[in-house]
């Protein structure tokens, strides 16, 4: 059984119309203007009997628009000798639906993993990714996220430093 | 049989022998909604029965008796007397009663019409009325109002959803084409310090709200093509989310049945443990601590398959009858279908989204986009593999029976054994006392409870006026909302949300045609006054089911057949006053009703809207009621629209102004609530509006818009937003203040434009009297207003238009 992370991201800012409105509310929230950046990216957390050739072309093939979007594939398990990704500075927020709480994304790229002949015990979640490289803030992204970008009832939020 | 052990698969909850405060404890700790004397009645069947009652059979008896699925309170027995009163009508021979208030007043109404164009009324899961020789049209409009509180997008997009399903379980199911959805918000503005403990700002639930209808409406390929959006501080912590859709249906398959025999089977979405409790949730007050659980998120493309294939096996005859599930999941949809004739279920046959859900989860989850068949067992291969085909589950979940009895079991473990009658007939009747007293009204919403619209703008001041109210939330252009509604798919759009030169000119009411075939059409509008409400809801009635029909009648066309739906949205269902407010209300819909012969075909009623404001004390919304009317236009090439034809016509307001501010808009502006509350004068209304129609008909009317928020000027404004033209008004003097005469919202009103060669025939017609000429289209683009031949106030069209659509441009 593995699990790997998909990231979906627009290949450059103007293919963002998201992360332009988040930056319009992350600087409501109180970030000057000069540090308000925002990209924003889809997550996918693909659990099973699969391969990492698989997943990429799951990647590639199901997720990813290639005209406009770049996709990276992080195999979850920990490998020993493996180096931790190079700081990016800022955060990350990951904004996940919380178990139980329907996630109909996830249920079609479940679908989609099925109807690509993946068989087996195959399991797929969506979540949302905002990066937020110049912020200084984690209360500052904390209460963005509370306030507009999630809701605790039936969202887990992950933030941490990029 | 079951036996009063404990069962593997279910637990055994003692009440036999519990005491009051205990079985409330039961009913609370359950999340069960349940009152005392319903617990009781619970009690007295299970003793009969010689055993305790398991888990799933008290969870199952909760559901059906659930405010949200059996209109408890509505239904109710009702003892109405007035304390006190100050002007408002008195409700004839007081103390009244009522054995069943719903029945004797919404169905009464229906009954007493008895309106040869209603098909289905009250009996299914949406009303219907004819259309042609071969289809006939269904609606149906509910609230999902706590859990679009709790999360905006989930909450509208699965009541939207949910709708979309009564459309598809109404007969065989009706093919769902056109939507309409309206909210109400608290103010935009709101400051942090005033929202209740937990609640989230009107901004993000107006933001999520909208996103959620859009996102469901646009993916099921369904024009959302109708809607309101009201603003008003009494909805800061329970806001009121209104979706309906319209469908066609083949006059042959009004009618469902369900023979013994029949499978029970499920379409559609898995099941998880979303949405458990919404019933029952449904019926509380919205306060803090609630679990995510009750909270649904739709899946429209799920929903968006399932009615492809269901409508397919519709067509082919394959199944004898279909219901949604909604409120309560299977154990409502399912026990209703059963309710005749008796339905044995096995639980562990229904797919699920994942495993660990404990069969009486199983069987009230509200998962979405789920349908239940019973299909005949010949019929089963054919549809399962129908189904297949179009990437849809479809399961046997179990057979109906003769017995008139429930039988629910899981892994061949009986969790639920319930009488039919017991459950569907066996609810206490709730005896209530409803005391109307104007001094706690007008206290709630007049003096200590929340402001009224922000002040500022004198009597005296026209222009000032005229673009305050052009600029009022509730007035303001809603077209950054409309216009992320995908309106024209299914092609058959007429009368749009906006039209016009430049298309942003409002309308009254969507007119569409359901059939391509045919230029016979359906209109659909709506009608509300909060601000009524807050002074006499006999008044708001009243005036709401005049404002859904004059919608109607403005698009002209040859407005045939037509029939409205009742959506009460109140509060506290525990406090006198506010079920006095409800007998009020109830009893002017039914006046109105009955005066135009427009007979209710279906409604919903959504109690315990109250929130704890930050000082700790619970308020109940303003008393809130949703008129939606629907109507079949005879050639929709006929219709006619609010935008200004032509330069050089006369504009004549039809119907009667009086000196009435109180309960508009602009008595809330102008912080001046001495003028009188509206009356709503039925009968003079009814053949007024059979003479204005008499008038579209010989074509003397080239516009037409109807006078409500705003009263004469803004209606005159938003016709020129609507044309390159402008409009100039001189409404004479009529022995009260220009500002009442242009701004007021007196009931029973249009404003019309008729070509100068057609005045004689045109007056004739309506009759000198409610024929009032109050000015001319100019081709000047402006909105100017005249008093004794002088200009006293002139403004450009552009400019006009320009704060009409700024408030809600970034919404």
């Amino acid at each position: 059984m593995s699990t790997y992370l998909i990231e979906i991201h627009p290949k450059r800012a103007e293919f963002d119309p998201l992360g332009r409105q988040v930056k319009n509310e992350l600087i409501e929230a109180g970030e000057p203007p000069k540090t308000a950046v925002v990209e924003t990216s889809r997550l996918f957390r693909i659990g099973g009997n699969v391969t990492a050739e698989q997943i990429q072309n799951v990647a590639t093939t199901l997720l990813l628009d290639p005209i406009v979007e770049t996709a990276t594939v992080e195999d979850t398990a920990p490998v020993k000798g493996k180096k931790p990704a190079k700081a990016r500075g800022g955060f990350v927020l990951d904004i996940w639906p919380k178990p139980g709480v329907t996630d109909p994304v996830g249920e079609t790229v479940e679908k989609g993993l099925r109807d690509l002949g993946i068989s087996g015990e195959i399991s797929a979640a969506s979540a949302q990714r905002y990066f937020f490289p110049k912020a200084s803030s984690e209360s500052l992204i904390k209460n963005l996220a509370k306030r507009s970008l999630a809701n605790e009832l039936i969202h887990v939020i992950d933030i941490r430093k990029g | 049989m079951l036996s009063t052990s404990e069962k593997a698969n279910a637990k055994v909850v003692p009440i036999l022998s519990a005491v009051d405060a205990e079985l409330e404890s039961i009913s609370k700790t359950g999340m069960l909604s349940l009152t005392l004397e319903e617990m009781k009645t619970i009690q007295a069947y299970f003793k009969t029965a010689g055993r305790d009652p398991l888990d799933a059979e008290l969870e199952t008896i909760a559901q059906t008796w659930s405010e949200h699925c059996f209109h408890k309170t509505f239904r109710g027995a009702y003892e109405y007397t007035e304390v006190a009163l100050d002007g408002e009508d008195a409700l004839a021979k007081t103390p009244r009663t009522y054995e069943n208030l719903l029945k004797e007043t919404v169905f009464k109404a229906t009954t007493e019409i008895n309106a040869p164009w209603c098909l289905s009324v009250f009996k299914d899961n949406a009303g219907v009325i004819a259309f042609d020789d071969e289809d006939a049209v269904c609606f149906k409009v509910e609230t999902h109002n706590h859990p679009s509180a709790l999360e905006p997008y989930g909450g509208a997009g699965t009541g939207l959803g949910g709708v979309i399903r009564d459309v598809l379980g109404c007969g065989l199911g009706g093919k769902p084409v056109m939507n309409t959805d309206v909210f109400c918000f608290g103010p935009l503005d709101t400051p942090a310090s005033a929202l209740p403990e937990g609640a989230l700002h009107p901004k993000r639930i107006a933001k999520g709200v909208v996103s959620g209808v859009r996102d469901y409406g646009n993916r099921m390929g369904i024009p959302t093509a109708n809607g309101a959006i009201y603003f008003d501080p009494g909805y800061v912590g329970n806001p009121l989310v209104f979706c309906g859709t319209v469908g066609i249906i083949p006059n042959s398959m009004i009618e469902k049945s369900v023979k013994p025999g029949d499978l029970v089977v499920a379409v559609g979405g898995r099941t998880g443990r979303d949405g458990v409790h919404g019933a029952t949730f449904s019926s509380a007050p919205l306060e803090k601590g609630i679990t995510s659980s009750v909270v649904q998120i739709g899946h429209a493309i799920m929903e968006k398959k399932t009615m492809d294939a269901l409508l397919q096996a519709r067509n082919k005859r394959l199944y004898r009858g279909v219901t949604d599930c909604g409120a309560g999941g299977f154990s409502s949809a399912i026990g209703e279908l059963g309710k005749d004739t008796g339905v044995r279920v096995d639980l562990e046959k229904a797919p699920l989204k994942y495993q660990g859900l404990a069969p009486w989860e199983i069987w009230i989850s509200e998962s979405q986009e789920r349908m239940v068949l019973a299909v005949p067992p010949e019929n089963w291969n054919t549809l399962r593999t129908l189904f297949a085909n179009e990437n849809v589950e479809a399961v046997v979940l179990g057979t109906f029976t003769d017995d008139k009895r429930l039988t629910v079991a899981f892994n061949n473990d009986v969790v639920v054994s319930l009488d039919m009658d017991f459950l569907h007939d066996g609810a206490p009747k709730l005896r209530l006392k409803a005391e109307w007293d104007t001094n706690i009204h007008r206290k709630r919403y007049r003096e200590e409870n929340l402001p009224v619209a922000a002040g500022g703008v004198s009597r005296e001041d026209i222009g000032g006026t005229l673009k305050a109210l052009l600029a009022h939330p509730v007035i303001a252009s809603k077209e950054s909302v409309v216009r992320q509604y995908d309106h024209e798919v299914q092609g058959g759009s007429i009368v749009k949300p906006f039209m016009g030169a430049e298309k942003d000119g409002p309308t009254d009411a969507a007119v569409f045609r359901p059939k391509l075939s045919t230029w016979r059409g359906v209109a659909v509008s709506n009608g509300m006054n909060t601000e009524l409400g807050k002074w006499d809801p006999y008044v708001m009635a009243k005036a709401a089911v005049d404002e859904a029909y004059r919608n109607l009648i403005s698009v002209g066309g040859g407005l045939k057949e037509a029939a409205i739906l009742d959506n009460f949205c109140w509060g506290d269902q525990k406090n006198p006053h506010d079920l006095a407010a409800l007998v009020r209300a109830s009893e002017g819909a039914k006046e109105a009703a009955l005066a135009y012969g427009l007979p209710f075909i279906s409604g919903k009623d959504s109690f315990h809207n109250t929130w704890r404001a930050p000082d700790g004390q619970l308020h109940s919304i303003p008393p809130t009621l949703l008129i939606s009317a629907i109507g079949v236009i005879d050639d929709v090439r006929q219709c006619l629209t609010s935008g200004l034809r032509d330069a050089d016509n006369l504009l004549y307001v039809v119907g009667e102004t009086r000196a009435e501010t109180r309960g508009s808009l602009v008595a809330a502006l102008w912080k001046d609530d001495s003028g009188r509350l509206p009356m709503v004068k039925l009968s003079e209304s009814k053949s007024l509006y059979k003479k204005l129609q008499a008038a579209m008909k010989h074509k003397f009317v080239l516009s037409c818009h109807d006078l409500s928020d705003g009263g004469l000027a803004v209606a005159a404004a938003e016709m020129a937003f609507g044309s390159a033209l402008g409009v100039e008004l001189e409404p004479g003097n009529k022995g009260f203040d220009l500002g009442s005469q242009l701004f007021n919202e007196t009931p029973g009103r249009f404003l019309v434009e008729v070509a100068v060669a057609n005045k004689e025939v045109f007056e004739q017609t309506i009759g000198l009297l409610f024929a009032d000429r109050v000015g001319k289209t100019v081709k000047k683009p402006s909105v100017a207003i005249r008093v004794d031949g002088k200009i006293v106030f002139e403004e450009t069209t552009r400019a006009l238009k320009d704060i009409w659509k700024r408030t809600l441009a970034g919404m």
